[in-house]
């Protein structure tokens, strides 16, 4: 390879093995009538311990209980869910436990959160981000998950849910241009 | 009220699907997509392949999308393995996808404008247009098969000088081709009437949907990766002045500005979308033009990309983790693609598809709800969906 006409490569991500970013608990008020409340969660900068680096993509090893509120401040912050992974069982780890990557973007660097849950009951992210309904319902049929509280039943039709209903309306003024072409930003 | 049900063979759906309406007179009430006809177990089988076997597998999800889903899993696996990928080489890959993009741009649009009845010869122009296109880049590679490789392009896929030249000639001929034809159908008064209004996405689903592609951009999401996420070549093309390339000796016109234009449309409806996709078909020839124009020299892939095992597994190997996952991600012709990777040196254990097409399925059967029966065909096509990718 001529190294002088070689781009420099993206970034490798890092191993789960190699390098986790540690999620710090939250800390959760005392209190004598059952379990706590899920705190809220802090803002993106806080869990990842500073501010997104731009392009680096992060690792994040959480576990099930802390998905939900994580998965709130990940759409709190306008974070884009590409994708939805189980990583088949690899490591020796119980049958009715997998291995659940979130794949997010956030101002285009890539975040992955992981986590190991139920088979029977991983956390659903489709309330909050609707584009991941199908997935999820794929990943019931290919690896016989199921997801707490999904906002759409597996066998309900699959326009119910997730289509033009509740929609506040259009802010289109009817003298509006047909045709725009955004600027392109600046180079970073 | 009445049912219909539609397929999963049916002329107008163009791959299996089943579409249940319900039907109130000759107005579509409420509309169900039932995919699954099309699912072969692409993704399972990329799990039990070798690094070698699952690239052929790759661009075999879609033969429509090929470059852009082979990309999407190269990228990640250039990530996994940090190889790097020549400049030449990233070029070369900017060109196919352009082709690749114009391609189905210039066909989608045909398929639309016959489902609408469009007089005129602009459907046969579009279509005629990409097939030359595909005809030429034949003629390039010597061969359908995809040039992508782990690292680059396989070394035959290197274009020599003269070839460079035809197809900057054959672009230039090609824009010429089809530019009177994207006015004409703009400037149709009837054809605006027939699909204004049309089949409508609003923004807000659009963005709660995370809608990509035309599709996302018909309604005013302005996402595009080759703008906002620029690979190398895409980066270095723009990082380019904006002077235009001067007449050269392919004898076509200057391309102009070195920036990706981003084409959006407000109104979330069929015409919105054809629009997009015809003003994007040119840019896309004007950037695989461009591209060409100023191809760098050297190789365009690693040594040793031919044997595709060999080298991933001595990368990975090199990094000395047992498992490695990344995230690789490609602007298709119907959307981002998105492809996750986990793997080890002796091959992939998980790969992972999300593409434009299965982003734009729940899109579908709400939008068709309101069209007239007599619309539907034209309401249908112009998603522009691909069942190949959105099942794998």
């Amino acid at each position: 390879v001529d190294t002088a006409e070689a781009t420099s490569p993206a970034e490798p991500v890092v191993a789960p093995e190699e390098s986790q970013a540690a999620v710090e608990e939250p800390v959760l008020p005392e209190t004598d009538e059952g379990p706590p409340p899920a705190a809220p969660e802090r803002g993106l900068a806080t869990i990842l311990g500073g501010p997104v680096e731009s392009g680096r993509p992060t690792w994040l090893d959480v576990p099930p209980e802390r998905i939900g509120p994580l998965l709130a401040a990940f759409a709190d912050e306008g974070a884009r869910l590409l994708a939805l992974t189980v990583l088949p069982a690899v490591d020796p780890e119980p049958p009715d436990v997998v291995a659940l990557r979130y794949h997010f973007v956030v101002s285009e660097t890539p975040i992955t959160v992981s986590t190991r849950t139920p088979r029977r009951a991983a956390p659903s992210a489709a309330g909050l981000f609707p584009a991941m309904t199908w997935r999820e319902r794929e990943l019931v049929g290919e690896y016989g998950l199921r997801f707490v509280d999904p906002p759409l039943e597996v066998d309900a039709p699959v326009e119910q849910g997730i289509g033009d209903q509740e929609s506040p309306p259009d802010e289109n003024p009817a003298d509006a241009p047909l045709l725009s072409s955004r600027p392109p930003t600046a180079d970073p | 009220m009445a049912e219909l049900i539609l397929g999963p063979y049916h002329p107008w759906l163009r791959e299996p699907l089943v579409l249940r309406l319900d039907l109130h007179g000759e107005t579509v009430r409420g509309a169900a997509l039932e995919p699954g006809f099309n699912r072969r177990g692409l993704e399972r089988l990329l799990e039990q392949a070798t690094w070698e076997g699952a690239l052929a597998l790759a661009g075999r999800v879609c033969e429509g999308c090929a470059v852009a889903n082979t990309l999407a899993f190269c990228e990640a696996v250039e990530r996994m393995a940090a190889l790097m990928v020549p400049l030449r080489g990233q070029y070369l890959r900017l060109v196919l996808a352009e082709l690749e993009r114009a391609r189905s741009h210039l066909t989608a649009n045909a398929a639309l404008l016959d489902a609408a009845g469009f007089p005129g010869p602009a459907a046969p122009v579009l279509r005629r247009s990409a097939a030359r296109l595909e005809a030429a880049q034949a003629d390039w590679l010597g061969s359908r098969r995809s040039p992508l490789s782990y690292g680059g392009l396989v070394a035959t896929a290197d274009i020599l000088d003269e070839e460079r030249v035809a197809l900057i000639t054959l672009l230039g001929e090609v824009e010429r081709a089809v530019t009177p034809q994207v006015q004409a159908v703009l400037r149709h008064g009837a054809l605006a009437r027939r699909l204004v209004g049309l089949a409508v996405v609003r923004p807000v689903t659009a963005e709660r949907l995370d809608l990509r592609g035309p599709v996302g951009r018909a309604a005013d999401l302005a996402r595009d990766l080759r703008r906002d996420a620029p690979g190398a070549a895409y980066a270095r093309l723009q990082a380019a002045p904006d002077a235009a390339i001067p007449d050269g000796e392919a004898g076509v016109a200057p391309v102009g500005s070195t920036r990706v234009t981003v084409v959006t449309q407000r109104g979330g409806d069929a015409y919105a979308r054809l629009s997009v996709r015809l003003l994007e078909s040119l840019e896309s020839l004007r950037l695989a033009r461009l591209a060409l124009d100023s191809l760098p020299g050297g190789a365009v892939g690693l040594a040793g990309a031919t044997r595709a095992d060999t080298l991933v597994a001595r990368a990975l190997a090199g990094r000395g983790a047992e498992r490695i996952e990344a995230l690789g991600r490609a602007e298709g012709p119907r959307g981002e693609v998105t492809c996750v990777v986990a793997g080890s040196a002796e091959g992939p254990l998980l790969v992972h598809f999300h593409t434009g097409s299965f982003a734009t399925l729940p899109a579908v059967g709400p939008a068709l709800a309101g069209c007239a029966l007599a619309d539907l065909p034209a309401a249908y096509a112009s998603f522009d969906l691909c069942l190949a990718c959105a099942e794998r």
